[in-house]
């Protein structure tokens, strides 16, 4: 078989890491296939071995700087999952609204800097024009309420985990620091303007999505499983029961935290770094399964707040459940935002959020643990095996990009397919694949641990010498 | 280990994971301008509030063994806090918390400059402000051997950048 063409699209733009993305034609110029590559490796499993369990959430928070908290709590839960640790009321309380700061932190990142330019502007404008700048220059009001968004949720990072980047004062046993209720009536009321701000972001979002519809209903719309946390059919980020359900809404299984490395699988391809995670019961490929906000939707089937619930149903009278196409991420992430805020205001109000006893002693132990929270793009789970001596001998991450990687494949190969025909590459074509890839918002810096006996590591210097091959 | 500096040329090292909002604008701002961007020097301790009270401890601690005092330091607690080690300028968020600094803005100009050797000067210090013996002190570091190298490697003979760091 000779490939008559292909189409590289190197680096895939305003994602978070290195990737590329290649299209193949055949003869006829129709897609033949199409592949979405993680390009870069960092390693973080094998360097950590030997580590202490006490500096581990610290470092393991490093792996991404988008969602440091994420990955902190569902280390610090994997370590308690080891020493058999139930925290206090106050402390879950604390962790959910950590978990809240980082889904609006992140989600406003996603949707305002990230998907809008390709919304705001049409698919044939100059791509030096299409970016966040541009929006800023033509509204500045929609720039200013964007960061306005972001502050709120570095503060509440800021102001309970005591940094805003790489939270420090989540440990295992709970909280190092109490809430006061000075910083809780502050937050208090910083939230009343984040809750109009996430308002209207939702209707801009409903109205732009609804004129780039038509085009991205059939471009990839893959039917795969769909899995997230819940609690009792509600929306829940920190802790609850994984459900996973089929392509048609039936559900598969329902299972604990402590149990996800034996209903979850991973599997190598030589071509790129990121592993793919798939259910195991189903086996590969027909167990592929996808997580984050439309996962979220689909497995809930109500949202504990007012506003997000009322969407949430809309949602699925619009779009029908468990909805496919890969476009709906980017609706649904809006709808995960305003739960975010509204859950926010809803813990803030509550008084007993102040109580001191943030904290127990925890005895470390050796052991297996399991980790698993709600990150901003779907389910999360680290595992640790401890030594006696409590360090870790080994770990396993499973990251919500590894899971939805081969959904991204599939769906990227799916829009190209829908995108060209007959080798006519229309103005616009490589963005609308990008926007495929960007829907799910890969993280493709979590994602790469893969380490195959070939790897080779080259040192080149700025003027693109090489230096050494390691 | 070794530094990215003898590899490749560096213009300049901005510090920390993550480098603090300001210090970015700051930096941008002096090399816009064609000046050379402010340079922190001193250590971490500076920015602390915590009182360094000389103590009797039996042994080191780990981060999560026993509750932090709020207004003592914490290496005379015994825990093993880098903020003697760590270059200043990010306010010190993590000692104020309670949770050990654990250098992640890289050594500062007195160990890059006088003392070079990590691992000796940080067993003096502990040594000093806990009341174990050095002996002791090193013993129990050098099973933890991530401690040191989380963030700093520990020969600083083999960095050539110093000047550069910020």
């Amino acid at each position: 078989m000779s490939a008559s063409k292909e189409i590289t699209i190197s680096p895939t733009t305003r994602i978070e890491g290195h990737g590329k993305v290649t299209i193949t034609l055949d003869d006829e110029g129709n897609v033949a296939d199409a592949y979405f590559y993680a390009t870069e490796i960092r390693g973080f499993d094998y360097f950590l071995r030997g580590m202490e369990a006490d500096r581990l959430p610290f470092i393991i928070s490093r792996i991404c700087g988008v969602c440091s908290t994420a990955h902190v709590v569902a280390s610090v839960k994997a370590i308690e999952g080891i020493c058999e640790t139930q925290i206090t009321e106050t402390a879950k309380k604390l962790r959910e609204l950590l978990l809240m700061g980082q889904i609006i932190n992140n989600h406003s990142l996603v949707f305002f800097f990230l998907t809008l330019p390709d919304f705001w502007f049409q698919q044939e404008e100059n791509p030096s024009k299409r970016n966040v700048f541009q929006i800023m220059r033509e509204r500045p009001d929609v720039g200013r309420k964007a960061i306005a968004l972001r502050v709120f949720g570095a503060r509440i990072l800021g102001t309970i985990g005591k940094r805003e980047v790489h939270v420090v004062s989540v440990i295992p046993g709970g909280l190092i620091n109490p809430l006061t209720e000075r910083e809780r009536q502050e937050l208090l009321k910083q939230s009343d303007s984040t809750l109009e701000i996430t308002k209207e972001a939702l209707e801009l979002g409903k109205d732009l999505f609804d004129k780039n519809w038509e085009d991205f209903k059939k471009a990839g719309d893959y039917r795969t499983h769909y899995m997230a946390l819940e609690n009792a059919d509600t929306m829940e980020f920190y802790e609850g029961k994984i459900k996973a359900i089929g392509p048609n809404g039936e559900t598969l299984s329902k299972f604990s935290p402590q149990s996800y490395m034996d209903y979850i699988e991973e599997k190598k391809y030589p071509w790129t770094y990121a592993k793919f995670a798939y259910l195991k019961t189903m086996g590969w490929p027909k167990g592929i399964v996808q997580v984050g906000p439309t996962a979220r939707m689909n497995v809930n089937g109500k949202a504990s707040t007012e506003i997000a619930g009322s969407e949430l149903k809309k949602f699925k009278r619009k779009f029908g459940s468990p909805a496919h196409a890969t476009l709906l991420f980017d609706y649904a992430r809006l709808i995960d935002l305003t739960y975010a805020c509204e859950r926010t205001r809803q813990l803030l109000e509550d008084e007993t959020l102040t109580k001191t006893d943030t904290r127990i002693k925890v005895k470390p132990r050796s052991g297996r643990g399991v980790g698993v929270v709600e990150a901003p793009r779907g389910t999360l789970a680290h595992e640790y095996v401890l030594t006696s001596e409590g360090k870790l001998e080994s770990m396993k991450l499973i990251i919500p990009t590894q899971v939805n990687n081969a959904a991204i494949n599939l769906n990227v190969k799916d829009a190209a397919a829908e995108f060209i025909q007959k080798g006519d590459v229309k103005p616009g074509l490589l963005n609308k694949i990008e926007m495929v890839v960007r829907a799910y918002d890969p993280c493709i810096k979590c994602a790469t641990r893969q380490a195959n006996q070939t790897l080779t590591v080259e040192l080149r210097d700025r003027k693109n010498r090489l230096l050494r091959v390691l | 280990m070794y530094p990215l500096c003898n590899f490749v040329d560096v213009d300049y090292y901005v510090p920390g994971c993550p480098p603090m909002p300001l210090l970015i604008v700051h930096t941008i701002k002096s090399i816009a301008s064609g000046k050379n961007p402010p340079r922190h020097q001193s250590v971490v301790c500076t920015e602390c509030h915590r009182k360094i009270v000389p103590a009797k401890v039996e042994r080191l601690y780990g981060i999560y063994e026993k509750e932090a005092n709020r207004e003592l330091c914490l290496v005379s607690q015994g825990f093993v806090c880098l903020g003697s080690l760590t270059r200043e300028g990010c306010g010190a968020p993590c000692p104020r918390s309670g949770f050990t600094c654990f250098g992640c803005r890289g050594p500062a100009d007195s160990l890059l400059y006088r003392t070079r050797d990590l691992s000796a000067f940080l067993i003096k210090v502990i040594s000093t402000r806990t009341g174990i013996p050095q002996e002791k002190v090193k013993e129990e570091l050098y099973q933890n051997p991530f401690i040191f190298h989380t963030f700093i490697f520990s020969k600083f003979e083999r960095f050539k950048a110093r000047e550069r760091v910020i």
